[in-house]
């Protein structure tokens, strides 16, 4: 692996981790924070965040 | 502190960005890049280039300062504190303000809109005079017959003769002494609308203000008033004939023979009527007048060509129409019953060539209403938003929207309108908000999931909204770096 990985990997771990964060910092007041009365598992809603971020980076920059 | 699942979630995007050469940094002096940096190792520690590169991310951000608290903990404590604020009033505003400001403009949108555009399609049409039944009661015609020669006379309206109490009822004020005739009268009044009969009174034996006619010649002339206005006048004056209500503003001689001249003129007026009906039965006269208007007022003013609804229903019955009418209008206005039946195909072409004209036209003026409903709802927006929400002067909003509007293109009026009011509203009036990303998700989410309430809406919205926003503070780092 490359230092570019080492780098990339912080910064994606940090943009998912500060995401969730926020998303479950908000829920439950102005929005809900379950779907059909179940909490989103953490590895479901960052796997979700990765995508969205991806999807956001190729759109933009074309990154990916 | 920075969760493992985090990490093993950015693994694989890592390694497509690492597989393409591709290396990536948080912006400078973004709450990204203030978490990176809290937990960096720029010196590892002893032991830490053994490790692995993700235990070495996971390393540094559980590391602690040199007062033994954990950096990363605390940038992310202070990072979310704020972002939290700034989500919610996001999500506030795009609720609360954009939202019902959206519903507004599109409701004054589509209201200006359908009004313009119902103009045009009454554009023109067809009014048939038509007589009630009570005008075939032989009670009526001996009622009147024996003011048949009574001269012409133009009584000034000048005294007030005010409504009796207690018979204010329509009927109560016009009933007469024969019963079989009280009940035609009663059915006659029922086809009025409300207030009708009460309305009339007033014209003549109240109102005395000064854009006030009168002359009572002016309230009977047939080229201006309908039958049924003489009618009700001449019923009105007979029981005012048998009747004397209290307040007469005149003795009572005066006021008998000023009655009795309304009652009679106003029968003289009822014969005349009748008369006319039955000459243009006999004569077959359709048309009773063309309007005021010319062709060229079709689509600025409405047309209405009043006929005669006795010789209406034979002329319709015969093969006529409307169109026929119309065609006339626009073209020759002959009035000729035999003669605009038998061209009557000629005057349909005549009409159908017209009507494609003015279809074009409304095409084109479509787009103009559009786009002069849009510019007036959204600056009635800009003048009703809250003192709290202004972030600069109303007139520069006004700017603004112009510049917008005159960017848009020619036939944005075939899009969503709600979906671009939205658009508008949000780059003119809250530009300085995630408003309309928030709501755009929102609605994405929704058809995606139409079974769920608007709170699960919302959370599945954040969950695209905020890491589509932290990505923003991403950015590809140049070649070399």
């Amino acid at each position: 692996m490359s230092k570019n990985y080492e780098q990339n990997l912080t910064v994606l771990a940090n943009a998912v981790e500060l995401s969730a964060n926020l998303i479950m910092c908000v829920a439950g007041e102005a929005v809900s924070n379950t779907i059909n009365g179940e909490r989103i598992p953490p590895a479901t809603m960052k796997s979700a965040i990765v995508a969205t971020i991806q999807r956001k980076l190729t759109k933009d920059q074309g990154v990916v | 502190m920075l969760n493992y699942n985090s990490l093993t979630a950015a693994v694989s995007l890592a390694q497509v960005l690492d597989n393409k050469g591709l290396a990536i940094r948080a912006i400078d002096g973004t709450p990204l890049a203030s978490l990176v940096r809290a937990g960096y190792l720029p010196n590892p520690d002893v032991g830490s280039l053994e490790m692995s590169i993700e235990e070495r991310i996971m390393f540094g951000a559980q590391s602690k300062n040199a007062a033994g608290v954990v950096e990363h903990d605390l940038v992310m404590d202070e990072v979310l504190e704020v972002l939290k604020k700034t989500v919610a009033w996001n999500l506030d505003v795009a609720r609360n303000q954009v939202n019902p400001s959206v519903k507004a403009a599109c409701d004054f949108v589509q209201q200006y809109v359908d009004d313009a555009l119902t103009l045009k399609n009454t554009a023109i049409s067809v009014r048939a005079d038509k007589f009630a039944e009570i005008w075939d009661s032989h009670y009526l015609t001996g009622l009147v017959e024996r003011y048949n020669e009574t001269p012409v006379k133009d009584v000034k309206l000048s005294i007030t003769v005010p409504m009796a109490d207690g018979i204010a009822t329509p009927l109560a004020l016009v009933e007469t002494g024969v019963a079989r005739f009280n009940t035609e009268l009663e059915n006659f009044i029922a086809t009025l609308p409300d207030g009708y009969v009460q309305e009339i009174y007033n014209k003549i034996f109240v109102n005395r203000d000064e854009s006030y006619n009168s002359s009572l010649l002016a309230h009977l002339n047939h080229l201006y008033v309908e039958p049924t206005q003489i009618l009700v006048i001449f019923l009105l004056a007979s029981r005012l004939c048998e009747i004397t209500p209290e307040g007469v503003q005149a003795g009572l001689n005066e006021y008998k023979e000023y009655v009795i001249d309304i009652m009679s003129q106003a029968a003289r007026a009822v014969c005349r009527a009748l008369e006319r009906r039955e000459s243009n039965s006999k004569r077959k006269v359709l048309v009773a007048d063309w309007s005021r208007f010319r062709e060229d007022d079709i689509g600025i003013n409405p047309v209405e060509i009043r006929v005669n609804a006795d010789v209406y229903d034979k002329f319709l019955s015969d093969g006529g129409s409307p169109e026929v009418l119309f065609g006339a209008f626009v073209s020759d206005r002959n009035s000729n019953y035999d003669i605009l039946l038998e061209r009557k195909e000629r005057y349909i072409k005549v009409w159908e060539s017209q009507e494609r004209v003015m279809a074009t036209n409304l095409r084109l003026q479509k787009a103009n209403h559009f786009q002069t409903g849009l510019v007036r709802a959204i600056e009635k927006e800009i003048q009703e938003l809250p003192e709290d929400l202004l972030v600069t002067e109303r007139k520069v909003y006004v700017v603004e929207l112009h510049k917008y509007i005159r960017q848009m293109p020619n036939n944005w009026y075939e899009d969503d309108l709600f979906i671009t009011v939205r658009k508008v509203i949000c780059a003119v009036i809250f530009p300085h908000t995630n408003a309309y990303d928030i709501l755009s998700t929102m609605d994405t989410v929704a058809k995606e999931h139409p079974d769920l309430d608007p709170r699960e809406w919302g959370l599945l919205a954040l969950m695209e909204f905020i890491p589509t926003w932290v990505a923003t503070l991403i950015t590809k780092d140049a070649p070399g770096q």
